[in-house]
């Protein structure tokens, strides 16, 4: 038990910290409390000095105050939507977690059949398909698969699920170079190679032997991949029209919103901490099993 | 393989020559504006069209790929080595440092590096050279994305560790500094390496991205990332096929890295460092 | 008067000086063939910012803008077409011969959304808030600069008396977007439209608003339609593609490109180009005296011979033809072609002269040999940066044309696009910019109500904002002018104040004006009645009577 406690302490340290830089990069980041009224020609001078007024900007009580709110379940209200953030986070997670995990779950199960087959079983016709469809996907700009998306599924049946065959195609290629570099590592292991010359059969050599050796970066490569998942659900979403959290993380950046980036900030370190703690976890559960 | 190879050499050493030598090669400038051609179509004197404002194609291609094939692989070089020290030192020492390392890759992957890239735009001087303002904006980019890969080759080095022959070298009395150098880090060539490949799409597309909020290369400067950008632009493409050089020439290019670095997996690094041990 | 984020965007609002020329020359557009309106249905399309607030008062802001036009009930309605005051909720109004008095007398029976009814009480109770400088009201503020003091008294239940104390040019413009609120429920509005769902950063709902007092044969209540969805949607390629596939069925700004591309998918019946728009793309420098540039740059951008070398370096023409593909016209002043009755006769935009360019730099001792880059006095060589938008493809493009026709003059123009926020705070707050790239998007058409550009003191005078004594002598005369003009109810001579502004600002070029774009608009064949202006907004300003054709079943 002591490791997940350890585990757990280090992991809320890290959140605080990820919280304090992510104020102290939105507070200083240029443009961060201005507001496009301010070049109204119809607003008075006063009218514009009182636009310019800003509340307290020191970075270290404002992540203070924030947080004792936050303790107390008030997470604030949005600045640029005008909606507290606790509706907006409910109202949208949903959408993002359903599309995240189904994309997930599909660049996964393709990139590991690919990789299995092209290196388990050293099916070169596979691993051609797996690394063009890599490159030409890491060519694109995410921005641009979007587009694409969107103008192909858009009014038919798959509309709903482009954000979800967005990320799919964003983390694949991650996942299948990565999977490819790894299962390739492993099948040329002394004992793989042995076992192949003793005549055992390619199946059980690549559940026996290789598959064990690959596993613990494959485990961390799956924490990995929900961190790329969220990434490439902002501009996925943005571009897709789709009102998840991506698509509100846009807004919130690019209006400088502090009270709503805050959360997304701390909610991404979370996520990203516990995918890999957990990896660790069952890397470390497997090292005591051995 | 052996004549994709030789195919994947050759058009990496074609672009890259075309690129060196673009202020002998291009047709013209590439900022040079011919007015009374906007939108041309490929002909003798523009082999690739020109831009909306009459530039030419072909040599604003030339003059990016130089930009993007210098800088893109440096940002790709940095991040790789501080993502292998990072990841190499947390799983080689282990305990406190690893924990230590790891929140601090974590915490790089989470933190919305965004809002540092538009506070450099705001403090560097307005008047930078564009190849500046692009080359501050690549090592950036190098000096933050490194997290991803510092994780992967992190449980590369746990998986070495845990390898046979790591136990047969220990067995052999190989130890310390020796061990690291004789075993571990010739089994991390490949791990790291494809690290490095990984990136270099990357950091090429980021830039790319980038453009958008004014972060990227400047007017009237070309990279592959605002000539990409060109692309969004979709509706235009069918009827002018010749804009998708860029992207056809990225899609080559990645291709070839990907076909000239380790042709086949399957030849271990483990047996030749034992053997070499 | 605002800044254009982009180098299009949706404007929402007009007031206008009863002396504008009309253009009534285009019928009603019915949808696909005519005949009888149809009820019922949902308009959609899109806005493309969030609301900032749904008090209509503050509306400061596109998006916040195009709802209170939608919902919003105005004592007098201005026809955007016929560019001429209509009755709205005053039934009838007269001016006192000396400007100082107007009687408003009120249409009896109309009801707010809520069924309570509509008195001179609200009248009286959304000037009073409106004005109140506590508030903040762009409205208001404007209405106070341009009326002063006034007094409302409520001489019935249906009429309402102001009495200012000096004449005021233009009363009936500066109410005419003024939405009438309750004095009870801050919710009710008198608008064809009320607010039925919000969501944020995704769309705004609009219901019919029941008890909207407008009626056509059979005392049957508008508006046509059942209401109205606006998407709120930044990415303008989304936008297109949603109109193209029927998604949307207008589009208030669209550019060149989605122009021809709607034109030839869906015919030249689907688009409609309006002629020059309130908008103006301009260059100006940074002239503030204590901003964070070399001293040396600021004795350049103070400099009347080096702005108006400037000037005559441009070609005008290349941008309208190359950026956007001949739909601009190219400008001569803040006055936007389309504002033809307050535009100076006779101003021309600066002519290209390259060598009245050199002659004005070698009068400042600027020198350069041919083909070299251009030095100062001192020898300095003569290079500076222009902040800019980023992300827009026009304004991307005119950059890169302006950045090559100063070095054919041997200056080295630096361009730097920068995302909206950091832009902002560089042009109205901390002033460290050296020249800036940006669109203005004229609101109003009397230019008294955005007299604040003009103003020395105003935080809104781009070049040198808040001065507290004029800087230079024609700053000086330009404020004169101003307070001239407000003080008179003679057009006339308002007029000539505004023409000599114009001739000041062309003489001594603080700011470039480059293009004015064409107002440019998509419209779907599905929407009937539509009359598009070049007043904004330029589709849905009727919306009460716009209806939607329904889909054919295949």
């Amino acid at each position: 038990m002591r490791p997940l406690a350890k585990g757990s302490l280090r992991i809320i340290a890290t959140l605080l910290i990820a919280g304090f830089c992510g104020v102290l990069l939105v507070r200083y980041s240029p443009g961060f409390g201005t507001d496009e009224r301010e070049l109204n020609a119809h607003l008075s001078g006063e009218s514009i000095s009182a636009l310019r007024v800003a509340a307290d900007t020191n970075p270290a009580r404002m992540y203070w105050s924030w947080l004792r709110a936050a303790a107390h379940g008030n997470f604030g209200e949005s600045e640029s939507l005008n909606t507290p953030v606790a509706t907006l986070l409910s109202d949208r997670f949903p959408l993002t977690l359903r599309s995240s995990l189904a994309g997930l779950l599909t660049a996964w199960v393709a990139a590991l059949l690919l990789a299995t087959i092209s290196r388990g079983f050293g099916r070169r016709v596979a691993d051609w398909t797996g690394t063009a469809l890599t490159e030409v996907l890491l060519a694109s700009p995410a921005g641009l698969i979007a587009v694409l998306l969107f103008l192909f599924l858009d009014g038919s049946s798959l509309a709903a699920a482009a954000p979800a065959i967005g990320i799919a195609l964003a983390v694949f290629p991650h996942l299948y170079r990565n999977q490819r570099q790894l299962l390739g590592e492993a099948a040329g292991r002394p004992h793989v190679l042995s076992a192949h010359a003793r005549g055992i059969r390619p199946l059980r050599v690549f559940l026996r032997e290789i598959l064990p050796g690959a596993m613990p970066p494959l485990v961390a490569l799956a924490g990995t991949s929900v961190t790329l998942a969220l990434g490439a659900a902002i501009p996925i979403e943005t571009i897709c029209d789709s009102p998840g959290i991506g698509q509100l993380a846009w807004k919130a950046a690019t209006s400088r919103d502090l009270e709503l980036l805050l959360p997304l900030i701390l909610a991404v370190t979370a996520v990203t901490l516990i995918a890999n703690f957990a990896a660790d976890l069952v890397i470390g559960d497997r090292k005591v099993a051995a | 393989m052996k004549i994709l190879r030789v195919l994947a050499w050759t058009i990496l050493t074609v672009t890259a020559a075309a690129a060196l030598s673009a202020p002998l090669i291009a047709p013209a400038p590439y900022e040079k504006q011919f007015r009374e051609f906007p939108d041309a179509a490929p002909s003798r004197q523009f082999p690739l069209g020109t831009d909306e404002l009459g530039r030419d194609r072909l040599s604003r291609l030339l003059y990016g790929t130089r930009i993007s094939l210098l800088l893109a692989p440096s940002a790709a070089l940095l991040a790789t080595l501080i993502a292998a020290a990072a990841g190499i030192a947390a799983g080689v020492f282990g305990g406190r440092v690893e924990q230590l390392i790891l929140s601090i890759v974590d915490l790089v992957a989470s933190l919305p590096w965004l809002f540092l890239l538009i506070a450099v735009r705001a403090v560097m001087p307005l008047n930078v050279s564009g190849y500046t303002s692009v080359a501050v904006t690549f090592l950036l980019l190098g000096a933050l994305g490194w997290a991803g890969a510092a994780r992967v080759i992190r449980s590369a080095v746990l998986s070495v560790k845990e390898s046979g022959f790591m136990i047969e070298a220990r067995a052999l009395g190989i130890r310390g500094l020796r061990l690291f150098v004789t075993q571990l880090l010739p089994n991390l060539r490949a791990p790291v390496l494809a690290q490095f490949w990984l990136s270099i799409p990357l950091f090429l597309l980021a830039e790319a991205n980038l453009g958008v909020l004014g972060l990227g290369v400047s007017e009237p400067l070309p990279s592959w990332g605002n000539l990409l950008l060109d692309l969004v632009n979709h509706h235009e493409i069918a009827d002018q096929p010749w804009r998708l050089a860029p992207a056809v020439l990225l899609v080559m290019v990645l291709l070839s890295l990907q076909a000239v670095q380790n042709p086949d997996g399957r030849r271990g690094n483990g047996r030749r460092a034992l053997a070499e041990a | 008067m605002r800044f254009a984020r982009t180098s299009f965007v949706l404007i929402c609002t007009a007031a206008l000086a009863g002396a504008a020329a009309a253009t009534d020359h285009a019928p009603l557009r019915a949808g696909g063939g005519g005949g009888e309106p149809v009820w019922g249905g949902e308009l959609r399309f899109a806005i493309h910012a969030e609301p900032k607030t749904w008090d209509p008062l503050l509306a400061a802001d596109d998006a916040t803008d195009a709802i209170r036009v939608l919902t919003g009930g105005y004592l007098v309605r201005l026809n955007r077409k016929t560019q001429k005051h209509e009755a709205g909720l005053a039934e009838s109004w007269k001016i006192s011969p000396d400007g100082r008095k107007i009687e408003f007398l009120l249409r009896s029976g109309v009801q707010f959304s809520d069924g309570t009814p509509f008195k001179a009480d609200d009248v009286a109770y959304t000037l009073k808030r409106a004005i109140d400088p506590n508030l903040h009201a762009p409205i208001g503020d404007s209405i106070r600069a341009t009326a002063g003091d006034f007094a409302i008294a409520i001489a019935a239940l249906n009429r309402i008396i102001l009495t200012f104390a000096a004449p005021v040019a233009n009363p009936i413009g500066m109410l005419d977007s003024l939405p009438i609120v309750s004095s009870h429920n801050d919710k009710a509005v008198l608008g064809p439209f009320e607010l039925a769902e919000y969501k944020p950063g995704a769309y705004v709902l609009l219901k019919r608003n029941p008890y909207y007092w407008r009626t056509v044969a059979q005392g049957r209540r508008l508006p046509y339609l059942d209401g109205i969805r606006l998407d709120i949607q930044t990415n303008r390629d989304i936008e297109l593609q949603r109109f193209r596939k029927g998604e949307f069925q207008l589009m208030e700004a669209i550019d060149a490109d989605s122009l021809n591309r709607i034109t030839s998918e869906m015919g030249a019946a689907a688009v409609e180009d309006l002629g020059p728009a309130f908008e103006n793309e301009m260059f100006w420098f940074n002239e503030k005296p204590d901003a964070p540039i070399p001293a040396y740059k600021k004795d350049w951008f103070q400099s009347r011979n080096f702005r108006r070398a400037i000037a005559e370096s441009i070609h005008l023409d290349d941008i309208v033809r190359l950026a956007y593909q001949g739909r601009a016209t190219a400008a001569a002043g803040i006055i936007s072609k389309a504002n033809q009755f307050w535009m100076k006769q006779g101003l021309a935009p600066h002519a290209f002269n390259l060598a009245s360019a050199r002659k004005r730099l070698a009068q400042d001792g600027f020198h350069s040999l041919e083909g070299q880059p251009l030095t100062d006095r001192a020898g300095h060589l003569v290079e500076f940066s222009v902040v800019t938008t980023s992300g827009g493809k026009t304004r991307t493009r005119i950059a890169a044309l302006l950045q090559d026709d100063l070095a054919k003059i041997g200056i080295k123009l630096n361009i730097v696009p920068l995302d909206f926020p950091s832009m902002l705070e560089r042009i109205a707050r901390t002033a460290n910019y050296e020249s800036a790239l940006l669109g203005l998007v004229g609101e109003d058409v009397d230019p008294a109500g955005e007299a604040n550009v003009w103003l020395s003191g105003a935080p809104q005078h781009m070049w040198n904002p808040g001065q507290k004594q004029p800087a230079t002598a024609w700053e000086a005369e330009i404020d004169k002018l101003i307070a001239a003009q407000a003080a008179t109810a003679d057009q006339k001579k308002r007029k000539a104040a505004f023409d000599r502004i114009q001739q000041i600002i062309w003489d001594e070029a603080p700011v470039i004006h480059l293009v004015n774009r064409n107002a440019l608009v998509a419209i779907s064949p599905r929407l009937g009645n539509s009359q598009a202006a070049v007043l904004n907004p330029h589709v849905f300003w009727n919306a009460d009577v716009l209806y939607l054709i329904p889909e054919k079943k295949p």
